[in-house]
């Protein structure tokens, strides 16, 4: 069991060997159960993890990544460990992160990817009782402490060395930031139960209370045990009436303590007169240890199946093992575990079992079950509890699900209102007498008085005045931010993104306006509206922030110059809020009149190649797309090489045969350079596009040599070999061996979403 | 030399100006940003604080003589886009508040090397007189860890917290991994380890990184110096850059900045000194006296000397 308070672990520790060499090596040790696997790291995490080959070992539909005994990450075992998230999320449905050490926290919060696809559920966060030196760390469940970590704060607690309070050893604001913007999330009842019956994880204290669930079934009775047995053994309650062949599953008890091994105990004692038979199925060690003499069965117990603790050298894999007992009888009476095969390598596997556990085996009966009572068993066994009995995570997450039945409406309704093509601005961009409110005291400014350019100051809004002389003037608000700069930062984004979208509102090209906004606007507003909701969510707030840090960064790639390169105006204000010093920012750039009319111009001009009219990828394209730097914008294709391949209007050429795409000028440029020398000697066109809300593809082209020999296709994706794209240059296909397609050429057969 | 002070609070100024007085330098001090442009000609360092970055970017872009400074109070990212875009931006000093100067040592420090050209200073230099200092020899991979053990060892001697013992030992790791797997080149000037990070090495005497750790009590300064002197500005600052915005995996500009972020986190200044071809020093010094939580919210310095 992991304490819920434990001093930090001491480093070191053997004779002679400096204390950071001694936990240098990484360990990680594999549990698996059905579905579901733990992988437990200890030591550091650096160049000599190989995050890619461990990935290769996992098979499971749910990874537990317990880190709690992380002490060290360097930044290659970081790269490694993306890596490691990056490939095992392609092979599980689910990964939950527990026990984070302080350590894993700081690269949570520092890179992005770090939990890859996975959950954070519990951490430790890290305690200094300065009266007694000591530093002790504390297990916070994102569940549980929920409203803790939202608070971003600690109370002081009760060193457990000198029982002084000792504090929370971190800033809040930067330890909870990646917690922040998880959502708040409960463990499913399965994982729970792994946890806390298998690797005896302290998870959840529902998790671990005693549940009884009992079936009948003709004169037979089945009763399966989950969490602690201990003093609530209904001993009493469960003996009324007993009689028949009564069957006990005890595979899901976790601890067993002294006062629920006397209940137990008692309980066979009460029952064996009653019952014919006393059938115990799935017993764990401590059970087997604890109550499985030959004074504890009594005269009718029998046991009929053991999990016994197996590894597998070759997967590095614990786990559990039911072993039959009759069928083993002979090797388990001599304190031999028999001889089983790993399931994932048929290798041979190895017991773990203790030696008290082992020594405990051969005092166990000889199971007299019949194969009609084997078959009664196993079938009661897979029959599933009814929920209405089960006191568990189960029904608060049943419960949670009836509670939810909204939600899908409520999206409808948010979504149907967003279709509506309502511009959604804004916060209240303009309101009178919008202000600050809530902020808390203003301690201090950057100026004496705010300056005339601001006309409101709603976090995170942002506004554009067209100015008497012509030219635009755009101010960005920052949010509430711990940090000047960060609020800076962000203000100053929120202004040059709202030139973009007063930019855009400018473009007088019918066709563009037709064709572009569309690709951006709807997540646009979803994510402004997003915010506007819940402007304290830190996932909003910060998608808000990204979309427009790329907006921005589009914006000073592709303007030419027109935007400045510094704002006309900057100004800062510090507040004392409750939860400490906050800063509001403000950032004005002023656009000449001149250079918006040459944007909105510029803009919108195409560019013709391969029978595609292209123009300038536009900035606003990052709120969609945050990882373009450039690209051309396909605005209409015609009859030709791009159409036949699917390519149409609204994808965005990135790259041409490697060859990266700034601008539509240069797309035209190097796609008539590509295609001019691949008529000479031939060879494969190859574009990368980007389009719906997939990664960028490839779509690929055999370009014969003109007059000349075929050059044969060459296959990437090893997806697209039938049908004619043999390169033998039929005419149906023009020697087309296009990346995706599937069904050999028949017909429009792209296999393009967003078709 | 001629020095321009633009700070708006004139005990800080004062005080700065004091420092660079120290070393014979005269002084202008500054208070409204529009007056800042007549006072530089004839100026060879111009200081502000990071807030007026942008000002300072634009008046030293059209002045190839003249150097800039910043100090700050806030985190470094700011600082770090002017010092990407201008190269004569090579130094950020942090400053507890915007009532306080930057550290003046560092300061002086600063001045003494940008004005007067002095070398890298002495390893004693960054720490008070009396210090104790230990030197660790490293050539194979082994050493290093063994190395960082003795880092963590040295400093759970100071009875300073666990934590920081921790730091400092996977700063002294990143450091060295740098220095014995990045650094080292042939004769033609290819890496000779770069590629295969996991690989087990041995490097020769005129290969081999130094490693000196000291503490004074209030100090704790930890330098690794290799004899290839191959650093580029480019490499911290960008990435540096990289790294603290928000640590995306690109890799395909030279890294993701994992390890400078590593560095940056680990230590209240970090001084990067280049002798082209001849030896990379990097030197990092941390406060004893800050507990973790300050030291998390405390504005760091960077500096990058090159010769």
């Amino acid at each position: 069991m992991q304490p819920e308070s434990s001093p930090a672990p001491a480093a070191g520790g053997q004779p002679g060997v400096p204390a950071g060499a001694a936990d240098a090596k990484l360990t990680v040790d594999k549990f698996a159960d059905g579905d579901i696997a733990c992988l437990r790291f200890a030591g550091a995490i650096d160049e000599s993890f190989e995050g890619k080959k461990l990935a290769g070992t996992v098979k499971a539909a749910t990874l537990i990544l317990d880190l709690g005994g992380v002490k060290k990450i360097s930044s290659f075992g970081i790269r490694e460990w993306v890596d490691f998230v990056t490939a095992v999320g392609k092979l599980v449905q689910k990964i939950v992160l527990i026990e984070c050490t302080p350590k894993v926290v700081d690269q949570l919060n520092m890179v992005a990817n770090f939990a890859g696809g996975g959950r954070v559920f519990s951490f430790y966060a890290p305690f200094r009782c300065d009266y007694c030196d000591s530093e002790h760390r504390v297990l916070l469940q994102v569940d549980r402490d929920h409203e803790a970590i939202k608070s971003m704060k600690l109370p002081e607690r009760s060193c457990p060395s000198c029982k002084e309070s000792m504090y929370f050893d971190e800033d809040g604001a930067t330890f909870f930031s990646y917690l922040l913007g998880q959502e708040k999330f409960e463990l499913e009842p399965e994982i729970v139960h792994f946890l806390s019956t298998k690797l005896n994880y302290a998870v959840s204290d529902v998790a671990r209370k005693l549940r009884v669930d009992k079936l009948i079934e003709g004169r037979a009775t089945f009763v399966r045990l989950g969490g602690d047995l201990d003093q609530s053994f209904p001993k009493d309650k469960l003996a009324e009436g007993l009689e028949g062949t009564v069957i006990f599953d005890v595979g899901g008890v976790g601890r067993i303590e002294p006062a629920g091994a006397a209940q137990w105990r008692g309980f066979v004692q009460m029952v064996s007169p009653l019952v014919s038979e006393l059938f115990i199925i799935g017993a764990t060690p401590p059970f087997v240890e604890k109550l499985c003499n030959k004074d504890d069965l009594g005269a009718k117990a029998q046991v009929l199946s053991i999990n016994l603790p197996f590894q597998c050298k070759t997967c590095a894999t614990s786990g559990s093992q039911l072993v039959d007992v009759a069928e083993h009888y002979d090797m388990l009476k001599l304190a031999t575990a028999p001889d089983l095969k790993c399931v994932h390598c048929k290798n041979a596997l190895t017991c773990a079992a203790s030696e008290a556990l082992m020594t405990t085996l051969p005092g166990l009966p000889m199971p007299t079950a019949t194969a009609e009572q084997r078959k009664l068993i196993k079938e009661l066994r897979e029959r599933k509890p009814e929920k209405k009995k089960v006191a568990t995570t189960v029904a608060d997450a049943a419960q949670t699900q009836k509670s939810s039945w909204w939600l899908p409406f409520a999206a409808a309704f948010v979504a149907v209102g967003l279709a509506g093509g309502a511009f959604l601005g804004y916060r209240a961009l303009t309101a009178k007498g919008a202000t600050a409110a809530g902020l808390g005291k203003k301690l201090s400014a950057s100026a004496t008085a705010r300056p005339a350019w601001i006309t409101a100051d709603v976090p995170g809004g942002a506004y554009c005045k067209d100015m008497p002389d012509q030219s635009l003037a755009c101010v960005g608000v920052s949010s509430t931010a711990v940090a000047q700069d960060d609020a800076l930062d962000e203000a100053n984004d929120a202004a040059l993104e709202s030139i973009a979208n007063s930019v855009a509102g400018k473009v007088e090209d019918k066709k563009w306006r037709a064709a572009l906004p569309p690709i951006w606007q709807s997540t646009r507003q979803a994510k402004l509206a997003a915010f506007d909701r819940e402007p304290n969510n830190t996932q909003a707030r910060r998608e808000v922030r990204d979309a427009r840090r790329a907006v921005a960064r589009l914006l000073a790639k592709t303007s030419a110059g027109a935007v400045p390169a510094a704002p006309s105006g900057k100004y800062w204000e510090e507040y004392e809020s409750g939860d400490g010093k906050r800063y509001l920012a403000f950032v004005e750039y002023t656009v000449r009149g001149a250079d918006v009319a040459r944007m909105a111009k510029s803009y919108a001009e195409n560019s013709t190649a391969l029978g595609a009219a292209v123009v300038d990828v536009f900035p606003s394209l990052g709120w969609r797309y945050p990882n373009i730097g450039g690209g051309a914008v396909v605005m209409a294709v015609a009859d030709g090489r791009l159409k036949t391949r699917g390519i149409t209007e609204g994808y965005i050429m990135l790259e041409v045969r490697g060859r990266a795409v700034p601008n539509a000028a240069t797309f035209a440029k190097i796609a008539s350079e590509e295609m001019t020398q691949l008529e000479l000697v031939g060879g494969t066109l190859e574009l990368k596009v980007q389009s719906g809300d997939t990664e960028p593809r490839s779509f690929q082209d055999t370009i014969a040599k003109k007059g000349g020999d075929v050059v044969p296709p060459t296959n990437t994706g090893g997806r697209n070999n039938g049908g004619n794209n043999s390169g033998t240059g039929t005419p149906n296909t023009g020697n087309v061996n296009v990346w995706d397609r599937v069904g050999g050429g028949k017909g429009p057969s792209r296999d393009d979403p967003n078709q | 030399m001629q020095v321009v002070i633009l700070e708006r609070n004139k005990l800080v100024a004062r005080r700065a100006a004091r420092h660079f007085a120290s070393i014979g330098a005269t002084c202008t001090l500054v208070e409204d940003p529009a007056a800042l442009a007549p006072a530089l000609p004839g100026a060879a360092l111009l200081c502000s604080d990071a807030f007026d970055g942008d000002l300072i970017v634009e008046l030293l872009r059209n002045r190839p003589g003249l150097r800039g400074l910043l100090w700050t109070a806030e985190p470094i990212k700011r600082s770090l886009r002017h010092m990407q875009d201008c190269p004569a931006i090579s130094h950020v000093l942090a400053r507890k508040d915007f009532e306080s100067p930057p550290r003046p040592w560092e300061l002086l420090m600063a001045a003494r090397r940008i004005l007067l050209g002095d070398g890298a200073p002495p390893f004693t230099a960054y720490l008070d007189w009396g210090a104790q200092i230990i030197s660790l020899a490293v050539s194979t991979t082994a050493d290093r860890d063994r190395a960082v053990g003795n880092v963590q060892e040295f400093i759970a001697r100071l009875q300073a917290p666990k934590r920081v013992g921790e730091m400092f030992g996977e700063l002294a790791h990143e450091l060295l991994m740098n220095a014995m797997y990045d650094a080292p080149v042939d004769a033609t000037g290819h890496p000779m380890y770069a590629a295969d990070r996991k690989a087990e090495i041995t490097l020769s005497a005129a290969q081999q990184p130094t490693v000196l750790l000291g503490t004074d009590g209030t100090k704790l300064a930890l330098q690794v110096r290799d004899p290839f002197g191959r650093l580029q500005r480019n490499h911290v600052v960008g990435g540096l850059l990289r790294g603290l915005s928000g640590g995306e995996m690109d890799q395909s500009h030279g890294g993701a900045g994992l390890g400078m972020m590593v560095c940056h986190n680990s230590a209240a200044a970090m001084f990067f000194d280049v002798m082209r071809g001849r030896a990379t020093e990097v030197t990092a010094v941390f406060e004893l006296d800050q507990n973790l939580r300050e030291f998390r919210t405390s504005a760091k310095s960077l500096h990058f000397f090159a010769s």
